[in-house]
């Protein structure tokens, strides 16, 4: 049925495009009728914005063919020079490419063997591969014996295909990698070619007789060209007598060649025949050189560092094999072999100098330079997107810097934005440019303010927005924000963590960004601002990022708890509270029968609200206490301890001595008592001798400033009933040097948070001799225990008799 | 500002390879939609991506029928192709030509778009697209609707409400 109603519809249309194939030639006829509206759309981009504008009214047909006019950054000739965008590769990136119609899509190859996919608007890893051989068994002998002793390769070159449907990695040893790209993070492996002795030092792609080609090059002196699809190698091209460094595939007048380049400066010209090279040209400085067709493919450029590190850019005339001219302004002692790119037909640009240079293709003499805000490495990598509106530059902290110019930041803004849903439509160009017109007529500071709060994913809602826009003088002091270009905000706020360090003092900013950035193990992607009264706003860039931080929690800094807290609307940073935080609890002394994830769930949920059990360390060996993960609510004390009564009825009470602390050290959940214990004794006096609670927060601080996951440690042994009766009464009352800096924290006028009664402190201090004296006691039952081998529990009791003898001498 | 070459030059220039590599260029029949045949050398008939895709598919042995181009418009085509082709035209002179070429009254540019977009001749397409936009550039709706015949089929209250959309676009 669909397939009849499809037909019906095609043949429909067949008529119609007969009908209108007949040749205008009636003066009366309308000439545009019979055009297709591609040829329409064709024709209004050539139009400025506002008379293609204009056509919109001229008959129903044109109402809405002006949207429809696709980006045009070919007439944006300035040059990417502001740094927008900072990516953490992780290893030091040795070649980058842009995908050839997805402006923002970035292919990366680094010194470790790692390829990466980058969405540079949205600042995300698409899709990553370490290096891997498929295929050990088909690869030569050489190379198993290579990758036996060191199993490691750095990326030589990285390169799409002309479509984009492919790209190439070429490695330091020996093979070539094709990988087939289907968007998002699928990516597939496509072919692996063992292809030079060696390293290959370059890889390009090429169309002769229609079929895809891949060319490579490597030590072995060899160019070698490969069928895309199969793997079949095609032609072998020899005649180069040192290392082959860089190729270059192009077309001129229907004839297919490459140029080819060795380290000693030797250009040789092959065509797809097994005839030899047919030019023979030198660079200059016989420098190893590589070479590179403007956009237009009319004009040829080089670019190399001799032995010496003398660099040179010349531009040639490919016909005659000889240099046009050579570009003044490169350094006389560059650091290995300066890279260099086109954009489009009239910029050059080199990595040279920790800097980037820019020369006009007409003007010997260096244009501008810029050091994309330093941190570049001495020659680092650069590549131009196609339409020359982005600039990729490697740093020397394994990131990759993307610069832009103005077209490239409102190409990125608006793909940053249009990704927040997730939906890949693109903005109709020609409404967005619209728009942008309109921001022109508003004031500056307005548009600023708009551009960051107007983002359209859709044909319609662009329309609406534009109907929402009418800004006429008397409207123009007056705006109200429509509901759905918030709807993207309230989207990137729901991907933002908010974030207070429990600390009464200032904190270095700048430490607690990188820190918590390393620990994180996240890059400049993680976006950290300062939202007033000491509170953080972390943007996440995306939710499994948010998510992970949320789950292994809790985290220090500065030996202070950063209490964390999603976003919720209406949130603003006065009115912000935080209420709980994870903590990991040791749960000591529970009866063997009751170490149950049931038990755990009860004793988490009447501590606050239980999270998770950690399985792992239940079933290991050393099951000598229960791990539970707890939300526990921060302006009540942290307990010590608690009785378990037994569901039969006859209740085993068991009784505690041991605390929580904020606590220092490693992430390993356990191993780290010692060190609790030794927060338990700094502060433990203080609070005992009635000092200044800020005392010991300061004493704490100045542990360490590792961030890292607390422990609680409970204990609970089982007791008589005697003992356990004078326990009880006071357990609520049992009270730590943690809870006394909440309740400090809490009490600062500043701090929106809850402000709990003071009467909690002073009762406490009251009783803490009391309570002093109670775990001398325990200390004293509990090393009896016959568990002493592990060291583990010797270190605790060690501690504990450390706490015994402090709480003597008090 | 331009330095004469002081390095060396071996071998042969890749000129000649050209120059060795055109003469294989063999010639195509094209035959128009009133069964005229045009017999054109390959260079300059694959400067049509539709005709280049037949030659490479190995279609182009016979005559090839263009049944959506006449004999008037394919002649006018072919002679763009051919002064395209000759790359030592120096800039100055092809624009010239082009100026020249694209004068031409609206039948005729009706005519050359849509040989252009079927026979998918880039250069010429933009040119002929260019030439249209500037028919259409800073004139008012009304104007344009005379040039072109279009027959406004919109009610006077719908067109006041699409100006209403844009009205920056349509002040002064």
């Amino acid at each position: 049925m669909e397939r009849g109603e499809k037909q019906r519809i095609e043949r429909a249309e067949r008529v119609k495009r007969r009908e209108r194939q007949r040749n205008y030639s009636d003066k009366d006829d309308d000439f545009f009728d019979s055009l297709p509206d591609s040829l329409l759309i064709h024709i209004l981009s050539y139009l400025p914005t506002r008379d293609s504008i204009i056509t919109s009214t001229l008959s129903r047909r044109w109402r809405h063919l002006w949207t429809l006019i696709p980006f045009d950054f070919s007439k944006s000739n300035d040059l990417p020079t502001a740094v927008v965008v900072n990516l953490n590769q992780g290893s030091s990136v040795n070649s980058m490419d842009f995908h050839p119609s997805q402006q923002t899509l970035l292919l990366a190859g680094t010194n470790i063997g790692d390829i990466t996919i980058w969405e540079v608007g949205r600042r995300e890893r698409l899709a990553s591969r370490n290096f891997n051989v498929w295929d050990v068994e088909a690869c030569s002998m050489a190379l198993q014996a290579l990758l036996a002793s060191d199993y490691t390769a750095s990326v030589s070159r990285v390169m799409w295909s002309p479509d984009g449907a492919l790209f190439g990695v070429a490695y330091s040893k020996h093979i070539v990698q094709i990988y087939s790209y289907h968007g998002g993070n699928d990516l597939r492996n496509h072919l692996e070619i063992d292809a030079h002795v060696g390293k290959v030092s370059d890889l390009g792609f090429s169309h002769p007789n229609r079929q895809l080609c891949i060319i490579t090059c490597g030590d072995d002196k060899i160019i070698k060209v490969w069928d895309a699809v199969t793997g079949d190698k095609l032609y072998t091209f020899e005649g180069h007598e040192a290392p082959v460094y860089s190729v270059c595939p192009h077309h001129k007048e229907n004839i297919q060649f490459v140029f080819s380049a060795d380290i000693n400066g030797r250009i040789k010209a092959w065509l797809y025949d097994n005839v030899g090279s047919r030019v023979d040209y030198d660079a200059p400085g016989q420098s190893c050189t590589t070479m590179a067709y403007s956009a237009d493919g009319t004009r040829l450029f080089s670019c190399g560092t001799s032995e010496e590190g003398e660099s040179y850019l010349a531009e040639w005339n490919e016909r005659e094999g000889a240099i046009k001219h050579v570009y003044n302004g490169l350094w006389k002692r560059s650091v290995g072999v300066v890279q260099f790119d086109t954009m489009k037909n009239r910029f050059l640009a080199t990595g040279d100098e920790f800097q980037i240079k820019f020369w006009d293709m007409d003007d010997v003499n260096i244009l501008t330079t810029t050091a994309a805000e330093g941190g570049l490495l001495a020659s680092p990598c650069i590549r131009f997107n196609k339409e020359g509106i982005l600039l990729a530059v490697s740093t020397r902290e394994n990131g990759i810097k993307i610069l832009a110019n103005a077209d490239g930041l409102q190409l990125l803004r608006s793909i940053e934005n249009c990704a927040v849903d997730n939906s890949r439509v693109l903005i109709p160009g020609g409404a967005f440019k619209a728009m942008l017109h309109q921001f022109g007529h508003i004031k500056s500071s307005f548009a600023s303010d708009w551009a960051d709060t107007l983002f359209f994913t859709t044909e319609n809602e662009v329309v609406n927005s534009l109907q929402n826009l009418c800004l006429t003088k008397e409207e123009e002091t007056e705006i109200s924000i429509t509901a759905h270009s918030r709807a993207y905000l309230l989207e990137e706020c729901s991907l933002s963590l908010f974030g207070k360090s429990l600390s009464d003092r200032q904190q270095n900013q700048r430490a607690l960004k990188s820190t918590l950035r390393a620990a994180w193990k996240m890059g400049s992607e993680l976006r950290i601002i300062e939202v007033g009264n000491n509170t953080f706003q972390f943007k996440f860039s995306s939710h499994y990022q948010m998510e992970w931080v949320e789950n292994s929690g809790p985290w220090n800094f500065d030996n202070n708890l950063l209490l964390l807290c999603r976003w919720k609307k209406g949130l603003t940073s006065e009115n912000i509270v935080f209420t709980h935080s994870p903590f990991w609890v040791q749960l000591w002394g529970l009866p063997f029968e009751l170490m149950s994830e049931v038990v755990g769930r009860d004793i988490g949920n009447s501590l606050g609200c239980f999270i998770e059990i950690d399985k792992q360390a239940n079933q290991s060996e050393q099951a000598k206490f229960m791990h539970i993960r707890v939300d526990l609510p921060i302006d009540m004390p942290l307990r010590r301890g608690g009785n378990v009564v037994g569901v039969e009825g006859g209740s085993s009470r068991p009784r505690s001595f041991s605390n929580g602390s904020h606590n220092v050290g490693g992430d390993n959940q356990s191993g780290e008592k010692g060190k609790i214990f030794e927060n338990e004794l700094q502060s433990t006096p203080a609070s005992n001798g009635g000092e200044s609670t800020s005392n010991s927060s300061v004493q704490n601080s100045k542990n360490s400033k590792v961030s890292s996951k607390s422990d609680q440690i409970w204990g609970c042994d089982v007791l008589g009933t005697s003992a356990c009766q004078a326990t009880e009464s006071r357990l609520e009352l049992d009270n730590l040097e943690a809870d006394t800096r909440v309740l400090k924290q809490k009490k600062d006028p500043h701090d929106g948070g809850s402000v709990p009664t003071p009467m909690e402190v002073s009762g406490t201090r009251e009783l803490v001799s009391e309570v002093l004296s109670k775990m001398g006691q325990n200390v004293q039952e509990f090393e009896d225990p016959p568990e002493v081998t592990s060291p583990r529990s010797q270190s605790k009791h060690m501690k504990l008799r450390e706490n015994n003898r402090q709480i003597r001498a008090l | 500002a331009i330095q004469s070459s002081r390095f060396s030059c071996v071998g042969f220039p890749l000129a000649y390879i050209f120059l060795a590599c055109k003469k294989k260029s063999m010639a195509l029949k094209l035959k128009s939609s009133d069964n005229k045949i045009f017999e054109v050398e390959e260079l300059v008939a694959v400067q049509s991506e539709t005709i280049k895709s037949l030659v490479e598919d190995g279609c182009a042995n016979n005559v090839i029928p263009l049944p959506n181009v006449d004999s008037k418009t394919l002649e006018l085509v072919l002679d763009w192709c051919k002064n395209h082709v000759d790359v030592k035209l120096d800039e100055e002179k092809l624009k010239e030509y082009e100026d020249k070429f694209i004068e031409v009254d609206l039948a005729v540019l009706y005519d050359l778009l849509m040989a252009a977009n079927y026979l998918n001749i880039k250069d010429l397409l933009n040119r002929a697209s260019q030439k249209v936009a500037d028919m259409l550039k800073g004139k008012k709706p009304e104007q344009i609707r005379e040039t072109f015949n279009i027959v406004n089929d919109f009610s006077p209250e719908e067109e006041e409400e699409i100006r209403k959309e844009n009205l920056w676009a349509f002040e002064e």
